[in-house]
């Protein structure tokens, strides 16, 4: 059988290592997180730390069931969720047209170069004030404050990898006469695609700062507005509780990005 | 505000020129005749290295003769201006420059390139790396454009003349997110041909090439003789009127090299396309080409012009080697291309341990 095929035996040698290395990985991590929940619940039992604003892991436990079960949780989530991945959507997408307009005009990019460097060294969730007033309190100016960080960032990286895709395959596609936007359909375009999605990654953080701190300013619903409520009424089992939905929503946007990074980069990540 | 003559150049803004420009100034008030006799002096010095550079290409009697012709055409002005455009031939070149300019400084990379090509004839341009023979590909290719001279494609002058070309780059540069159909089909994909009669041309001279069963394959997965061979199709769907071969062999192993010369050679004879091969290697020259012209760099400019022997033109890449007339013009354009004109014979290394 397979078995005493000594190449099998040697793959299952390595496979068992393989596996027992995980085990040992996931099993710190689960040490790991058990210890820093019993540390706090210890030493805000103790009075150690102020139990008023550090509160303990039963405490929020309690807190995100009861919260979670009535549904009152779930609604500002809701809306927190929905606002960032709008927001993550307009931004990504303005960010690649933008890029992709300067790309047709290189004078143009020289003209915009100055105010390009000007909005991404400025940080933008500064503008935010501004977007409240000009667009009025409500979500609208939450989404456009997180597209707003997020379309920036990308113009700038998407316009890069659009300039720096390797001139041959222009040339190859010049030789045949082509226009510029079948340079930029069948060549330019698909080149930039892993960096495309690697600012997918970034805007996916972006967006979540646009968000979270839209709705510090101006919200009656999300998960930043029950943060600074919780605050305001020194709820802070509130506090904590929906700063770990936001940290693990957030994380989960992050694993669905980085799957569809592994399916669409099959065949262009390779020869550039 | 400055001075308006603080603006010329050497007496202004250079310092180190002043006792020069002092001592110059000085001659022209002083004593005339000296002040005339350095600008004799300059002008003598300047015709002689250029006659200088000139004789230094002279090999036999036969080429002094011919050298002082041209020296007095020049003289008589009989060889100034642009030369009469050929208008048999399909491709001419005439003096064409190329520069490139940065802020504060040119290079010039092609000087004074005039050469012509006939329909069906196969030619070379060989010369060291940087000689700018890349560059007149992309020139005719019109990837990019000449600074100077004019481009002729059966007598009508580019860019209004507009041939198909078919371009081949060193390495293939196939599309890595599209499958080696597709690849090959980019072309006419660009000249909105997308008929079933292309694509089944397509597959035909893929399976001749010996690439049938990869037709749905991403290059990736190919070898890189492989990826050369569907990058030679691709430049030869179009049917295009000349073809360009920029180094495609360099990138690969002799052996697959010698191979893929062989193809290539037989399809273009078939097709009787017209090609201008770029190399660098003497002997993927004399195996593929008609004609050979031998460039040299900075700037880059044509030396010499070959005519290969019509008995090495029929064999093939691999047999052309044995041929007694090989070897002949192998040394012939090796003295040419060499800068001491020697061929590497006896080693000159003395071992240390032979010494008693």
């Amino acid at each position: 059988m397979t078995r005493h095929n000594p190449d099998q035996q040697l793959l299952h040698d390595y496979k068992r290592r393989a596996k027992r290395e995980q085990r040992l990985v996931f099993a710190w991590q689960i040490v790991l997180l058990v210890s820093f929940l019993s540390l706090w619940e210890l030493a805000s039992r103790m009075n150690w730390v102020d139990p008023l604003i550090f509160r303990s892991p039963a405490d929020i436990y309690h807190m995100l069931t009861e919260k979670l079960t009535n549904g009152t949780m779930l609604t500002h989530m809701q809306v927190t969720l929905l606002e960032t991945i709008a927001s993550f959507l307009i931004g990504t997408i303005l960010g690649i047209v933008m890029a992709s307009i300067l790309w047709f005009s290189e004078r143009l990019t020289r003209i915009m170069d100055p105010y390009l460097v000007v909005m991404n060294a400025m940080p933008k969730v500064a503008l935010g004030p501004i977007i409240i007033v000009a667009i009025g309190p409500g979500y609208v100016s939450i989404i456009t404050m997180g597209a707003v960080i997020s379309a920036v960032v990308t113009t700038l990286i998407v316009h890069t990898a659009f300039r720096e895709v390797n001139q041959n395959y222009i040339n190859v596609l010049k030789s045949f006469k082509a226009s510029r936007g079948q340079i930029f359909k069948e060549a330019v375009l698909p080149a930039a695609i892993p960096a495309m999605i690697s600012t997918l990654k970034i805007n996916v953080r972006l967006s979540w700062i646009g968000v979270v701190v839209g709705e510090f300013l101006v919200s009656r619903e999300g998960l930043g507005y029950l943060i600074v409520y919780g605050v305001h009424v020194f709820d802070f089992s509130l506090v904590i509780a929906s700063l770990i939905l936001i940290a693990l929503s957030a994380a989960l946007m992050y694993k669905f990005v980085e799957q569809i990074e592994k399916m669409l980069l099959k065949h262009s990540s390779n020869s550039f | 505000m400055k001075e308006k003559w603080m603006q010329y150049p050497a007496a202004g803004r250079s310092p180190q020129w002043r006792p020069v420009f002092l001592l110059a100034g000085y001659s022209v008030f002083f004593s005339p005749n000296s002040c005339l006799w350095a600008l004799t002096h300059f002008l003598l010095q300047h015709r002689m290295n250029k006659t200088m550079r000139y004789a230094e290409g002279l090999e036999s009697s036969e080429n002094v003769l011919y050298f002082l012709n041209e020296l007095l055409e020049r003289r008589l002005g009989l060889s100034q201006g642009p030369k009469e455009v050929d208008q048999m031939a399909l491709l001419t070149l005439n003096q064409v420059t190329h520069h490139y300019f940065t802020k504060n400084d040119y290079t010039k990379t092609l000087d004074n390139i005039t050469f012509s090509i006939d329909e069906g004839e196969f030619i070379t341009l060989l010369g060291p790396s940087e000689c700018g023979k890349s560059t007149i590909l992309s020139i005719i290719a019109r990837i990019i454009g000449h600074t100077d001279g004019a481009i002729y494609v059966n007598g009508s002058p580019l860019p209004e003349a507009d041939p198909d070309i078919g371009y081949m780059p060193q390495q293939d540069y196939l599309f890595p997110w599209k499958t080696i159909l597709d690849n090959v089909l980019i072309g006419p994909k660009i000249r909105h041909d997308q008929s079933e009669e292309t694509k089944e041309q397509a597959i035909q001279l893929l399976d001749h090439v010996g690439l049938s069963k990869m037709t749905d394959v991403f290059p990736d997965s190919l070898s890189n003789g492989m990826r050369q061979r569907a990058a030679f199709i691709r430049a030869l769907i179009i049917n295009p009127k000349i073809l360009l071969l920029d180094e495609p062999f360099a990138a690969l192993d002799y052996q697959t090299k010698l191979k893929l010369e062989d193809l290539v050679q037989d399809l273009l004879r078939y097709y009787q396309k017209t090609s201008i091969l770029v190399t660098h290697d003497i002997g993927e020259a004399i195996a593929m080409s008609d004609r050979i012209i031998v460039m040299d760099a900075n700037p880059g400019s044509i030396v010499k012009t070959f005519e290969v022997p019509l008995e090495l033109r029929d064999e093939t890449p691999f047999l052309v080697q044995r041929h007694p007339k090989y070897q002949l013009l192998f040394d012939k354009i090796w003295r040419q291309l060499d800068k001491d004109k020697s061929i590497p014979s006896q080693s000159k290394v003395v071992s240390p341990y032979d010494k008693t």
